[in-house]
């Protein structure tokens, strides 16, 4: 199953926030192949956070340590780390939705900043992924009108609509209940099977736990040896 | 070499915004300022407000500086002459009007005729109090000024001591013109502080001229009645007005007349002359001064607010903004929200303005009489101003941008 291309390499990292404060992650080292699902589990604390938050590339980190897409992330410049975001979704734990925009605009704006889209493909495809998101009939309306395990799923579908190459996704289905949460699970796992995409999930969900390709555990700032599944 | 092309291309990469994105700056800015305008209204009025301002004080300046050139717009003829001491109508100044007859002998004038103007105190017709008004002369047989315009019968001025009165004058004369239309004739006297000898006037008819700032109304009447009110002589005139022959060019026949005429006169085109009465008003009156300050203010509270609006709107949404960074949108996508919504943010507020102002008009009108008038080209050229203005404020606005980090989203 981990035949396919490597996505991201992480090789030696070691993380601290500032100079004086403590190490928060110590000589990680791991990779993402695509169509991998990799779940990351570990109490809170551990440095599960920080890692996903390295990887989309929300901080900088040093040279050497981290190659997206055989690029290495702590020597681009603003302008390739834009680029490599564009290839990168993240499903945060809280939804983050524009609060300005309707549903669909919003699964939209996960997409229209790609190069070369289609705007008619653009919300065709948003409005499929809303339909695959049981929210068809909410596609006009603005987020505070919808629930919290509808406005995830709104979040998760903007995450899927650009087709990312790398999908990071940080305790997705901690705040959803039992529907919302199988829908996510069943969405993703879909795209890495039609898209060969790679997925780095943190989670304690056991739901996610069975569609898992690769399980790694973090303590501390250290991660476990890996074991496939 | 190929390093900088690289350079010079990816800046350019970056520059540019693909349409699709584009227009999301667009929809995501216009939903953005109208969610942000139902929130806050007093900030939507202010910048409203501000153009208001402006409008209101660019057609009081507007105003004043047509009534201060009605008279020039009526005079009949293509060239003036005037004293070369002259500054403005408002305070008259004389030549003599031999010098303007010397004008006749060009052959591309066809006549030339004298206005003479004086200040004439009179009495109020109900309260007695005095008042002073602009006493315009003229020739009967050669009226310096385009009478039927003036929707004014000069033939009973003939007989001495008999006026026109100005039915657009303030009400500050008392009530001439509604007991002119009851009676057919009112009667009226001068008042001068340095004779005791009042000049009975009398009140025959109405012409629509129309006051100024300085003169609440003005009074037609014969150059013979006017000089035996003001004790001047027949012979000193305060404006020569030159009418010329068919085809004559009227800036030419000014240069030549001006060589003709011996030294202390002027003698210039009508354009000239009104041009010369609004840089009076301009430059050496405080009034062009002040209004163009309170337009200025205007100007500064609209970019103040739209920039307060854009500086909320800014900070409210960073957490946003920070997820679209995170999914790669360049900078130049958020600059370009930036002044898309303050751009927004300037359209949104004029038509409001405009309406206001419209209404502020109407009860400067009724109140003044002044010929407020709001002009498309003032509409659009004061919008242009706001947008501009708000662009300038995107700009200083822009600086906050620096704040969106995707790492405040973890």
């Amino acid at each position: 199953m981990a035949s396919g291309a490597i996505l991201a390499r992480v090789s030696g990292l070691s993380y601290r926030y500032a100079p004086h404060e403590p190490v928060v992650l110590r000589d990680i080292s791991l990779t993402i192949r695509q169509g991998e699902i990799v779940v990351l589990t570990g109490p809170s604390g551990s440095g599960k956070t920080t890692l996903l938050s390295l990887l989309g590339m929300m901080r900088r980190v040093e040279p050497g340590h981290m190659r997206l897409f055989d690029t290495d992330v702590g020597s681009a410049s603003a302008l390739e780390i834009a680029a490599l975001r564009r290839r990168v979704r993240f499903i945060f734990q809280k939804h983050y939705l524009l609060r300005s925009l309707t549903a669909l605009q919003n699964v939209v704006a996960g997409v229209v900043a790609n190069v070369k889209t289609d705007r008619r493909w653009n919300e065709a495809r948003a409005l499929g992924l809303l339909t695959a998101f049981e929210l068809g009939d909410h596609t006009s309306k603005w987020p505070d009108q919808l629930s919290v395990g509808q406005q995830q799923r709104v979040a998760v579908a903007r995450s899927l609509v650009g087709l990312p190459d790398l999908l990071l996704a940080d305790e997705p289905t901690a705040s959803l209940d039992r529907m919302s949460g199988r829908l996510v699970i069943d969405r993703i796992s879909e795209a890495v099977r039609t898209t060969h995409c790679g997925v780095l999930i943190s989670t304690h969900d056991d739901r996610i736990m069975d569609v898992a390709t690769t399980r790694l555990q973090i303590s501390d700032g250290m991660l476990l040896p890996a074991t496939g599944v | 070499m190929r390093d900088l092309n690289c350079l010079f291309a990816s800046k350019r990469r970056e520059g540019m915004l693909s349409s699709d994105l584009f227009r999301f700056a667009i929809t995501l800015s216009f939903q953005q300022a109208r969610a942000k305008i139902r929130r806050n209204v007093v900030a939507f009025a202010g910048i409203a407000g501000g153009i208001v301002l402006v409008l209101v004080q660019l057609g009081f300046q507007s105003a004043l500086y047509e009534s201060a050139v009605r008279l020039h717009r009526i005079l009949n003829g293509e060239i003036v002459v005037v004293a070369s001491e002259f500054r403005s109508i408002q305070d008259p100044t004389w030549f003599s009007r031999e010098w303007l007859v010397m004008a006749q002998g060009h052959p591309a004038v066809a006549s030339v005729a004298p206005l003479y103007l004086s200040p004439v105190a009179v009495r109020n017709i109900d309260d007695r109090t005095v008042r002073t008004l602009l006493g315009i002369g003229i020739e009967l047989d050669e009226p310096a000024l385009k009478t039927e315009r003036l929707d004014a019968d000069l033939r009973s001025l003939r007989i001495p001591g008999r006026i026109l009165f100005d039915r657009k004058s303030q009400p500050s004369y008392g009530d001439v013109i509604g007991r002119l239309q009851r009676d057919g004739t009112v009667e009226m006297t001068t008042a001068s502080y340095s004779s005791p000898l009042q000049e009975p006037l009398t009140v025959v008819g109405s012409h629509l001229l129309g006051g100024t700032v300085v003169y609440f109304g003005t009074a037609l009447m014969s150059a013979a009645t006017l000089t035996s009110i003001s004790g001047q002589p027949l012979q000193r005139i305060n404006i020569g007005v030159v009418k010329l022959k068919p085809n004559a060019n009227a800036a030419e026949v000014a240069a030549q007349l001006q060589k003709l005429l011996p030294e202390g006169t002027l003698a210039m085109t009508l354009p000239t002359f009104v041009r010369l009465e609004k840089r009076f008003w301009s430059n050496e009156t405080p009034i062009g001064f002040l209004f163009d300050l309170g337009a200025l203010i205007g100007f500064l509270i609209s970019g103040i607010y739209i920039y307060q609006v854009l500086f909320q709107i800014v900070d409210e949404n960073l957490a946003e903004y920070a997820v679209l960074k995170s999914m790669g949108y360049p900078n130049s996508f958020f600059a370009v929200l930036v002044v898309c919504t303050a751009t927004i943010l300037a359209i949104a507020a004029i038509p409001p303005a405009v309406a206001v102002s419209f209404i502020v008009y109407e009860i400067c009108v009724a109140a003044t009489l002044l010929d407020l008038e709001l002009t498309t080209a003032r509409v659009l050229g004061v919008g242009g101003l706001t947008i501009l203005i708000a662009t300038l404020s995107a700009w200083f606005a822009k600086r906050r941008l620096h704040r969106i980090d995707p790492a405040a989203l973890m």
